[in-house]
């Protein structure tokens, strides 16, 4: 099959998954940290129909699905308590959210 | 017949139930009558197992009954079942005669109790339970009765709750007894690993355990442990004179006529057993010969009038030792019988002086009363001489039928011989003390003052039982007469086969030195306090440590305390200090405190910073990740 | 089937009581009594028409689970597992009555986990699946440990934590073992595991059941768990939880491990006489009534273990006998503890004393129970025992002789405690104001005493309807072919 091998196609997720695992660590804006996290998701669908293609079976991609899912509900969820949030608090700074801290 | 065993073992329990459920239901006297109305039941049902066994052959005369299996295991059933033969039966008749009487007069001496109905339901259980031991059918329903007449005991003896001596008085009778029930107990697990079973026809059996084996001298001393225990021998007898603490007519009934006296019928009971352990059989007999002198010289100094007649329970026990000891069974039943009635007689003469005198039992108080209860003085009188062996009373013809077994029990016989010869003059010694003090001579001031009789001395209720129980002092023992008849021993032949006892000249001599003794006694006693003398002030002062040693009862009291009270009470103050506080309350303890310490520091890293737990999320992977390609 | 509705009908009531708003609490506390009284009476019914002659499961019900692992939901009433239900459904009820009575806060949470907590341990005496088992075990934990930690005494954060932390630690080694017995025998199904020869295994569940019981020396957590809890929670779990660790070692120590039971005997039986004899002294110095309680509890549980590992017809049936009584006395002991710390304000014996004069129920009932507590012959405390040392004597007389001298010291304690609270003059925390036993506590407690009563009257009642009627000493063989 022509076209680029899976190794250029993991080599792309693993920069997409860093990009996306560096911005949840340095950004402070709840926003950005979720739209980093969907990056990090990306990363690892890519991998997974780079290997469903590979293969030629159809496992990686039903995995992808349901990580699309998995990845809007939790978009749903995240987009909802960050609204919630700012009602209560005019910052949105993840830093700020410490009511957890032991 | 066997139904007649059946409803007198169970009238009494009827009886409890009944006065238990009814409460405040029905009056304090109905409750007594109840009670004393049971015990009749059972009486008139034992005349009627007596008279329908008198009615067979002698060999025939073993009836036993099971109604249902009370306990099982694998091979091991354990029936609900009763035995009634000639020994039960003989047992039945005392326990449910003496027993109605002295509940009948115990509705009188309670009456104005202000918790007299659980009185008489504790004493029909007492009934109940004593005639559940003499009429078991195998060991374990034996070792039953045995524990509950501890039991109700125990809850008689401090019955007076209030009294602090009371109730110390009836822990100790129920620990000293537990005692005895756990070699008794022991006993038992020893008899069903070598016969695997309880039944008396299986365990008696010839040949199942060897003769003068470990086995049958082990069962032997562990059934004579819980004899001791129950009859206040030597060395767990301290017991029995606390047990005074208790109302009167339970002295009479528990400490004097019946419960007391069942080490004596285990010991004719299991006499198959004992037989087979000679050795412990004769310890038997010598502590019986050690109790009749210590309790006898005991009760020379004791000034409390009831403690005085325990004194003489136990020697008199000590005789019945003596007489199982040498295998003459029917001599020590005929002595238990006899000793019933006149022990009985005179624990209700000393209740109505008790409650003449309002409930003074310090005999330095009384004096002169001879005149003030002259009918109690006389039904006293015809105790005294009785529990003194004087013909023809009934104490004399018992005790001499065990002398005169003794005479002819070789050695050691002639040991408990002397011992029960002396015992015989230490006997009518303190006996007569006793009365001498009681009724001779002027009336204390405190007895003038505190003197109040009714008609009868103590009312009609508690006037027409002692009355029997004084017939019965005087005729109970004709049933076997020197030179004449021995009706006990023919009748009790088919379960125990009684030693010979010893005739001709032997025996003429023995009956004839046990009463020159008896006589010199009462002299003697007559001599120091039936008149003013002061002989026994002057031995008092010439011999202070002779005095000191009786007056502490040889110091057994305070030996066990040093020996057994105190080391278990330090045991368990030093476990609890030393063991469990240390190492399980706090060392463990710590074991909360420290989990949340731990967990508090360990919070620390919770820091609330999200990025930060990412981080280590991401770090925790990355070290993951090298240790995998490492590795691979 | 019914086995199923004996389980579930507690946790069903549990979850209704919690669920619904009720609109007082004594509705949701009625509604729970109710339910735990439904239980009885289909319990009593089941019993009278048991098949006590059928060694076999009876009323099994059986769904797969995981069926890869060979998990299943199996449940069954043997006939001896028929008599602990029954322990269980009339202490919970009584505790339940008792809680209800006695108007605890939140009383439909209360009383619901209670409830729970009743189905829990039903379902730990019928599983008839490791993993089942474990899971009912743990279920049977979380009630106790929020019920102490919350409704507690003073102290009851400290007892909690040693109480979670003790159990836990043996639970999880329990587990391991359930892990390893299911896969070294391809099933998890209890009537299917044949015998297994590895101690490791056996002393993993030896472990659970150890802290539980609690035999010496793991009973740190036990004084201040029966001190700590509320009275009806301490009935239960000295009632009736410590009865679920020696049922333990019956149904899984004696039957899959024989031979490890055998090597093990002897150190076992050190422990357990230790225990015996030191649960009597501390409850012989302890200074209140709830010390006193626990100690002898200690004992007897030990006590239990001996008759257990004597393995023969009379050491097991005494065992499972005095499973029962005793389970029945230190409910009633406790609830009693309970009714007098309630009058008095304190459990201390020290500021007791005097009880008995106007209070003649109390005084009957205290002083029935306490003496089928120290067994006094005749009783049913003492059938049991009697078949316990029996047992034992014949494995050496010495184990029998140690049990003896406890029989003395529980005499001794027995005795204090029942001194201490009802004679002598009345002590400085007893006024007139402390009435005699309220009709409720007499219909509470006294129905305890009753069965405890009958018992002593017919024994035989349960060792004659346990083990289909055969010998208990070859315990094991009955479970082995599944029915």
């Amino acid at each position: 099959m022509p076209g680029p091998g899976v190794a250029a196609y993991l080599i792309l997720s693993v920069i997409l998954f860093a990009t996306g695992a560096f911005g949840v660590l340095i950004r402070r804006s709840p926003l950005i940290v979720l739209l980093a996290l969907e990056i990090m998701l990306n990363a690892g669908n890519l991998a997974l129909i780079a290997f469903a293609r590979q293969t030629g079976t159809g496992s990686g991609q039903i995995f992808a699905l349901t990580v699309m899912v998995v990845a809007a509900a939790e978009a749903v969820v995240g987009l909802g308590l960050i609204v919630a949030i700012s009602r209560r608090q005019v910052d949105l700074d993840v830093d700020k959210l410490t009511t957890l801290r032991g | 017949m066997i139904a007649a065993a059946w409803i007198a073992l169970f009238a009494p329990a009827a009886a409890v139930v009944l006065i238990a459920l009814a409460g405040t239901g029905i009056s304090r006297s109905v409750a007594g009558f109840v009670a004393a109305g049971s015990a009749l039941v059972s009486f008139v049902c034992s005349v009627i197992v007596f008279a329908a066994m008198l009615g067979e052959s002698p060999e025939e005369r073993t009836h036993s009954s099971t109604l249902w299996t009370w306990l099982s295991a694998g091979n091991l059933k354990i029936g609900a079942e009763i035995q009634v033969d000639p020994l039960s039966v003989f047992m039945m008749l005392i326990v449910s005669g003496v027993g109605f009487l002295i509940l009948a007069y115990a509705v009188g001496y309670m009456a104005g109790d202000a918790e007299e109905r659980r009185y008489h339901a504790y004493k029909a259980f007492f009934v109940f339970s004593m005639l559940l031991l003499v009429e078991a059918g195998n060991l374990v329903l034996l070792l039953a009765g045995w524990g509950m007449v501890g039991l109700s005991s125990y809850l008689l003896i401090n019955f007076w709750h209030h009294r602090a001596s009371a109730v110390a008085a009836g822990k100790k009778a129920f620990i000293m007894n537990a005692f005895g029930d756990a070699t008794f107990v022991l006993a038992i697990f020893l008899l069903i690993q070598r016969t695997g079973s309880v039944e008396f026809d299986a365990v008696f059996r010839t040949g199942v355990v060897e003769k003068g084996s470990a086995a049958a001298v082990l069962v032997a001393l562990g059934l004579l442990g819980g004899a001791v225990a129950k009859s206040a021998q030597v060395p767990l007898h301290t017991w029995l004179p606390d047990a005074m603490e208790g109302p009167t007519p339970v002295s009479a009934l528990i400490h004097a006529a019946t419960m007391v006296t069942a080490g004596v019928y285990l010991i004719a009971r299991t006499n198959v057993l004992f037989e087979l352990a000679p050795d412990i059989q004769d310890l038997a007999g010598i502590l019986g010969g050690v109790t009749i002198l210590l309790a006898g010289l005991i009760a020379l100094v004791q000034t409390d009038i009831k403690r005085v007649i325990a004194y003489s329970t136990m020697s008199q026990i000590g005789y019945m030792f003596v007489a199982v000891g040498l295998g003459a069974y029917g001599s020590g039943m005929f002595h238990l019988m006899t000793h019933a009635f006149f022990k009985a007689l005179l624990f209700m003469a000393a209740g109505i002086v008790i409650h003449a005198l309002s409930d003074e039992q310090d005999i330095r108080r009384m004096g002169g009363l001879g005149r003030a209860l002259p009918l109690t003085y006389r039904v006293f009188i015809i105790g005294a001489l009785a529990l003194a062996a004087i013909p023809p009373f009934a104490g004399f013809f018992s005790k001499d039928s065990i002398l005169g077994a003794a005479a002819n029990g070789g050695t050691l016989g002639w040991w408990l011989w002397t011992a029960g010869a002396i015992g015989a003059f230490l006997t009518a010694l303190y006996t007569f003390r006793l009365l001498f003090i009681v009724f001779w001579g002027e009336m204390t001031p405190f007895a003038r003052e505190h003197l109040h009789t009714k008609r009868f001395e103590g009312g009609l209720a508690m006037a027409w039982p002692v009355a029997i129980l004084a017939v019965l002092s005087v005729v109970g023992g004709w049933l076997q007469v020197p030179w004449g008849w021995d009706l006990v021993n023919q009748w009790l032949e088919p379960v125990a086969e009684s030693a010979e006892e010893a005739t001709g000249l032997t025996f003429t001599f023995s009956v004839v030195a046990s009463l020159a003794l008896a006589v010199a006694g009462i002299w003697l006693a007559w001599r120091w306090y039936g008149r003013a003398s002061d002989v026994p002030e002057r031995a008092r002062t010439r011999w202070p440590w002779a005095a000191r040693t009786l007056e502490h009862k040889f110091y057994f009291d305070e030996a066990y305390d040093l020996a057994f009270s105190e080391p278990a009470s330090r045991t368990a103050v030093f476990v609890t200090r030393y063991v469990e506080q240390p190492f399980f309350l706090s060392s463990l303890g710590e074991l909360g405190s420290g989990a949340r310490a731990a967990s508090r520091r360990l919070s620390s890293l919770q820091s609330g910073y999200v990025r930060e737990y990412a981080l280590a999320l991401a770090a925790g992977l990355a070290v993951l990740a090298i240790v995998f390609i490492l590795v691979t | 089937m019914l086995t199923s509705l004996l389980i579930f009908l507690p946790m069903a009531g549990a979850l209704f009581v919690w669920i619904v708003p009720w609109p007082t609490a004594r509705a949701a506390g009625g509604t729970a009594l109710l339910v735990a009284l439904a239980e009885l009476v289909i319990w009593v019914n089941r019993a009278l028409n048991f098949d006590y002659g059928n060694a076999g499961l009876q009323d099994s019900a059986s769904h797969s689970w995981f069926s890869d692992l060979g998990v299943s939901y199996t449940v069954g009433l043997y006939d001896f597992s028929l008599w602990l239900v029954g322990l269980t459904i009339v202490v919970s009820t009584a505790a339940i009555a008792y809680g209800f009575w006695s108007g605890r806060e939140r009383m439909g949470v209360y009383l619901g986990l209670l409830l729970f907590l009743e189905g829990a341990t039903v379902g730990v005496f019928t599983a008839q699946d490791l993993l089942l088992f474990y899971v009912f075990w743990e279920a049977m934990m979380i009630p106790l440990y929020i019920a102490i930690g919350v409704w507690g005494g003073a102290g009851r954060v400290g007892a909690t934590i040693k109480f979670v932390v003790y159990t836990l630690a043996g639970s999880l080694l329990m587990l391991v073992s359930v892990i390893a017995l299911g896969l070294s025998a391809g099933t998890f199904d209890m009537r299917a595991i044949g015998e297994n020869g590895s101690a490791w295994i056996f002393l993993g569940f030896a472990a659970a059941f150890a802290v539980k019981a609690p035999l010496w020396p793991f009973h740190g957590w036990l004084p201040d768990a029966y001190r700590e809890s509320p009275p009806e929670v301490a009935a239960i779990l000295s009632g009736v939880i410590s009865k679920a660790a020696t049922y333990g070692f019956l149904r899984i120590g004696l039957v899959f491990f024989p031979a490890v039971v055998d090597d093990w005997r002897t150190p076992v039986l050190v422990l357990a006489t230790i225990g015996l004899v030191y649960g009597s002294l501390l409850a012989f110095r302890a200074p209140d009534i709830r010390g006193v309680v626990a100690y002898s509890s200690l004992a007897q549980m030990n006590l239990i273990v001996i008759g257990l590992f004597a393995v023969n017809d009379s050491g097991i049936s005494g065992a499972l006998l005095q499973m029962v009584t005793h389970g029945l006395i230190s409910a009633a002991l406790f609830l009693l503890a309970g009714a007098v710390e309630r009058r008095a304000a304190t459990g201390n014996l020290a500021l007791l004393g005097g009880m008995a004069r106007g209070r003649p129920i109390l005084a009957t009932v205290l002083i029935t129970t306490g003496v089928i507590a120290l067994a006094v012959p005749g009783s049913s405390a003492f059938a049991g025992e009697f078949l316990i040392l029996n047992g034992i004597f014949t494995r050496g007389w010495g184990w029998a002789l140690a049990g003896a001298v406890a029989i003395v010291l529980a005499a001794m304690y027995m005795l204090r405690l029942i001194s201490a609270i009802l004679h002598r003059n009345p002590g400085p925390t007893i006024t007139e104001a402390a009435l005699d036993l309220r009709p409720a506590e007499i219909s509470i407690i006294v129905p305890l005493v009753a069965v405890l009563l009958a018992l002593s009257f017919w024994p035989a009642a349960i060792t004659d309807h346990s083990f289909g009627g055969r010998p208990a000493g070859t315990v094991g063989s009955q479970f082995e072919a599944a029915p």
